[in-house]
């Protein structure tokens, strides 16, 4: 997947959970700029894009992750 | 599409012990604030699934909900306090689907979808029909971490519920069926006692509606995935017309302090002897593990409490029985309120004061900054320990030595913890004030890291050092001072 597929999927994937189709990621996106992607949805994301993809993040990742650029960049070398 | 408000609510005690009784949830995280001061949500909060009942209730009632319901799909976003006023407005609406949210203040709180058109034929159940019968429980079951639910299952019995819940949701009764919200107020039951129980967080749930359900009298659930990774546990539920899924996180449970007999093997018997601190906030965390420590070095310790006395004479209990009978004493102290007053009869003149007296630290924020929270921070961190001081140092002619806890987050200012950050910046600048004047209070100050107590306990979990190999060097420090005139 390219990038911007997969940041596609991201939107798609957030949007759903949120409810809210307005949400346009980029790789700069933090999650404190997105309305109401707190900490447990936060989580709830990560396991639906690992559900998506047939992936498994570990903890460690998921806790550091400081944009949705690293998200990106992090599924596209579990994808290789 | 409309963003008005379409209705609003308080949700007071009477309707948390209404709904407990309802819904068998009696979770003290509900219903017991001293308990639900330690859990993330810091105060006592409003049952989510009455909030989404009421909400049903309201927009059935406002004739939005005409021509069927096929499904319901709810996210818990944030927790709503006890007694403050949340609105229901909708947010989005068109000929498929009803999008509508709670929020307290511009906080969204709940997010809800509504499908539209007609429930689903059949029962359409994949649960065993042999499952236990699960009665009403005083305490909720205690899992200690997410493989323990692993197989969980059993049945709800609704009947009781169905009535009390058709008096009071006419319309979403109307709308859904009674069972059906019967059904869904027995959700919070399921996640506050059963599964995950005492340490849960209900996170979302989804639900089908189905036609004709066979089994109208009750609900069945079973655990069908958990994530240790992250806590959490997924829940299949059927009966009584809907079937679905349910989201719930384990919570950690209140952070215990190193005992005293893990104490006293890292401090020496007559370490701190001659001593006599006063704790402001010595009920728990910081302020317990430090009344300990002192204890443990044969010093004597005041500890305060603002509202947790149990847990002050528990304390006050593990140090004396292991120290001496007078090794503890307790009083209550609020920093809200002047320290003179309070003070007035205390029984000794204290040689150190640390002074670890907070208010809940992690809240949740419409805005970037928040004047009134600011001011309150101010008040505990500031003028809370300006006016502590000032009166322990008139009160005696005994040089006296202060702990005053800063925090790192002071340097990385943390999202959303901006009024935090600079209270204790405040009160940093208080105490170099304090020590380049000739007051007979000096003060220490340390920029603690993220320790595990209470107020840092998270999902998901975040790294946080160990609070005795941290305060054990930061006290001996402050101990050592207290021949300093």
């Amino acid at each position: 997947m390219t990038g911007q597929e997969v940041l596609d999927l991201l939107t798609r994937v957030l949007r759903d959970l949120l409810e809210n189709d307005s949400i346009v990621l980029t790789t700069a996106t933090r999650r404190q700029e997105v309305p109401n992607w707190d900490s447990l949805m936060y989580i709830n994301f990560i396991v639906a894009v690992e559900i998506e993809l047939g992936i498994k993040f570990k903890v460690a990742d998921v806790e550091s992750f400081a944009n949705v650029g690293e998200i990106v960049a992090t599924i596209r070398t579990m994808l290789k | 599409m409309s963003n008005a408000t379409l209705a609003s609510k308080t949700f007071d005690s009477s309707d948390q012990v209404f709904f407990a009784r309802l819904s068998g949830d009696f979770n003290p995280i509900h219903m017991d604030p001293l308990a639900a001061r330690r859990t993330q949500a810091g105060a006592a909060v409003v049952h989510g699934m009455h909030a989404v009942l009421w909400s049903l209730d309201r927009l059935a009632e406002s004739g939005a909900v005409k021509g069927g319901i096929a499904g319901l799909k709810v996210q818990f976003a944030q927790f709503i306090p006890v007694g403050s006023e949340v609105g229901l407005a909708i947010r989005r609406r068109d000929d498929k689907s009803i999008r509508a949210e709670l929020a307290l203040g511009g906080l969204t709180t709940t997010i809800l979808k509504l499908s539209l058109g007609k429930a689903k034929p059949g029962d359409g159940s994949v649960l065993a029909q042999e499952s236990p019968e699960t009665g009403l429980a005083e305490r909720p079951v205690e899992l200690v971490d997410t493989g323990a639910a692993a197989g969980v299952s059993g049945r709800m019995d609704i009947v009781g519920a169905a009535r009390s819940a058709e008096d009071r949701f006419p319309h979403a009764a109307a709308a859904f069926g009674s069972e059906r919200i019967a059904a869904l107020a027995l959700l919070s039951r399921l996640v506050g006692m059963i599964c995950p129980g005492l340490h849960s967080i209900f996170a979302a749930f989804a639900i089908d509606l189905i036609e004709t359900p066979q089994r109208r009298d009750g609900l069945w659930f079973s655990v069908t995935g958990t994530d240790e990774r992250f806590r959490m546990i997924r829940i299949a539920v059927n009966g009584a017309g809907i079937d679905g899924s349910v989201q719930a996180f384990l919570r950690w449970p209140p952070v215990a302090q190193a005992s005293m007999r893990d104490i006293a093997k890292l401090v020496a018997p007559a370490e701190f002897a001659g001593s006599t601190a006063l704790i402001v906030g010595g009920s728990r965390g910081l302020g317990a593990l430090t009344a300990k420590v002192v204890s443990a070095g044969g010093g004597k310790v005041v500890a305060s409490y603002a509202t947790g006395r149990q847990e002050a004479e528990q304390l006050a209990e593990e140090i004396c029985s292991h120290a001496s009978q007078d090794a503890c004493r307790i009083i209550p102290y609020d920093a809200r309120r002047g320290a003179a007053d309070q003070l007035t009869n205390l029984a000794c003149d204290p040689s150190h004061l640390y002074y670890f007296a907070t208010t809940q630290i992690a809240r949740q924020k419409e805005e970037l900054f928040v004047s009134t929270l600011f001011d309150e921070f101010i008040q505990v961190y500031v003028k809370g320990f300006h006016d502590c001081c000032r009166v322990l140092g008139e009160r005696t002619a005994r040089p006296l030595t202060a702990f005053y806890p800063s925090s790192v987050f002071v340097e990385d200012c943390p999202t959303g913890m901006a009024e935090y950050s600079m209270a204790k910046i405040a009160g940093e600048n208080l105490c170099n004030s304090m020590n380049r004047s000739a007051g007979r209070v000096r003060v220490i100050v340390a920029r603690l890291p993220r320790l595990r107590t209470d107020q840092t306990a998270t999902v998901p979990s975040v790294e946080s050092g160990d609070p005795l190999e941290v305060m054990l060097p930061i006290i001996r420090e402050v101990q050592s001072s207290r021949s300093v005139p």
